[in-house]
């Protein structure tokens, strides 16, 4: 690594806030998995490398399914015990209850039925119910999907940290309008764990996400957030060192999401 | 065709025909359920969670078996259904997070708590420093978007997203000889990108 990294470093990065507006939402699993197969045309190929560059979402789908056929993928992930026998009872249960989709005979006899009179009016309020999820599931799509014309990227600092003027510093603040944000923590000591994690917690003390995040080369830990996934609110962001199971706190960070 | 394809086509074989249906389910299960929980678990959900998204995708595999067509991979019909059934998920967090009543942030914080009186910090640099910065950002900047395309795409992928060397070469079809050129060569154009700059100075 040259002494040059962080200048490149950032160089990359900011390339990256400029190209991420040109994305176009997530591809589906039939596209992520025809890819994998190679059975893209060149331009829909480059547009999906175009898209992992700014996702690495679908980027760890992609790997993951290299890996899912492999019988050692996962075993760097904890289960509990019993996990297998639970689920198969599970399975079992499911299974004898629900049996397998047959396939439909060409020419199964047909059964003819006068539909009672409440029918009708059932089936006018289903068709309404029907047609109102879907104008609600089409804006969820949508929003879920609109890529952020300005990404928001902020390195926080720890709470309890001094700042120029003396004091503590403050929450970081998510403005309004941005609605994927990446925050970056930076731990004094991030130590040589097993594992990391992070927690949101709300003001009212309940912990609302809780996940594993990977250290990178610079001992910087990146945690890409949607404001949908987490609302408007004060949180307090938690980083844990996890070594033989147990967690060791590293940092702790506030944060400010602005309606 | 490696004894585990064989074995697995025998399982498919037997299930799609359906002779001793729950058994050969059940190896089926016993094959795959570790590398679906941590399909799930690697996407940050808890073990209850990861169990039930197991499950789910397992069911959805049991109900389409009929109708699995074998020119495909099954692993990659395994990674549709796992990853149709995590969106879905997904999308039923983000509705039911909606859907949850806000805390106003004025009940709360108190007042005089430390956290309530958030304030900005506004980073005061001298003009000159900040203007050289910008320069050289923008340089820089547009020496990554210079790049050929792969070359950029291969650096991006290691420098933004920490992916290994391996990772990168499957994620772009490379080799991992192609990439490691390509990042190579790609830190020597910026780089001399950097010395060309600060040579006036």
């Amino acid at each position: 690594m040259s002494e040059n990294e962080p200048e490149i470093r950032q160089a990359v990065m900011d390339w990256v806030a400029s190209a991420a507006g040109e994305n176009d939402g997530h591809p589906d699993p039939e596209t992520l998995a025809a890819y994998h197969a190679r059975e893209l045309p060149e331009d829909e190929e480059r547009g999906i490398q175009d898209h992992l560059l700014v996702c690495r979402e679908c980027a760890e789908l992609l790997l993951d399914l290299e890996r899912l056929g492999d019988p050692g993928f996962g075993r760097d992930v904890e289960i509990p015990a019993g996990t297998g026998e639970v689920l198969w009872e599970r399975l079992r249960q499911e299974i004898r209850e629900r049996p397998r989709q047959e396939t439909v005979l060409p020419f199964a006899p047909r059964r003819r039925a006068v539909p009672p009179p409440w029918m009708s009016a059932l089936a006018a309020a289903l068709l309404v119910a029907v047609v109102g999820l879907s104008v609600w599931v089409a804006a969820l799509r949508q929003e879920l999907s609109r890529p952020d014309l300005r990404p928001f990227m902020v390195d926080l600092a720890p709470v309890g940290a001094r700042v120029r003027d003396g004091g503590s510093a403050p929450a970081t603040v998510i403005p309004s309008g941005t609605s994927r944000f990446t925050l970056i923590l930076n731990p004094e000591r991030p130590g040589d764990f097993q594992e990391y994690e992070a927690e949101f917690e709300r003001t009212d003390g309940v912990v609302i996400s809780q996940r594993g995040i990977g250290q990178n080369l610079y001992g910087l830990f990146f945690l890409s957030e949607t404001r949908s996934a987490l609302g408007a609110g004060d949180y307090r962001i938690r980083l844990f060192g996890i070594r033989n199971g147990r967690r060791e706190p590293l940092g702790e960070y506030a944060v400010r999401i602005l309606p | 065709m490696s004894a585990d394809d064989e074995w697995l086509q025998q399982i498919l074989d037997a299930l799609q025909a359906g002779r001793d249906v729950e058994e050969n389910f059940r190896l089926l299960c016993e094959r795959y359920h570790r590398s679906l929980y941590s399909f799930f678990s690697r996407r940050g959900f808890s073990p209850a969670d990861c169990l039930d998204l197991t499950q789910e995708t397992f069911l959805g595999i049991y109900q389409g078996i009929g109708s699995f067509r074998r020119d495909a991979r099954f692993e990659t019909w395994l990674f549709k259904v796992a990853t149709n059934a995590w969106r879905k998920r997904l999308r039923w967090e983000v509705a039911g997070k909606r859907a949850a009543e806000e805390v106003p942030l004025d009940t709360a914080l108190g007042a005089d708590d430390e956290r309530s009186a958030f304030q900005p910090v506004a980073e005061d640099p001298l003009p000159g420093d900040a203007l050289l910065e910008a320069e050289r950002s923008r340089l820089l900047r547009e020496a990554v978007d210079r790049l050929p395309d792969q070359m950029r795409k291969c650096l991006v992928l290691s420098v933004y997203h920490d992916f290994k060397v391996r990772e990168i070469a499957q994620l772009l079809h490379l080799s991992p000889e192609t990439v490691k050129v390509h990042l190579f060569q790609a830190r020597r154009r910026l780089q001399k990108t950097l010395e060309s700059w600060r040579a006036p100075s």
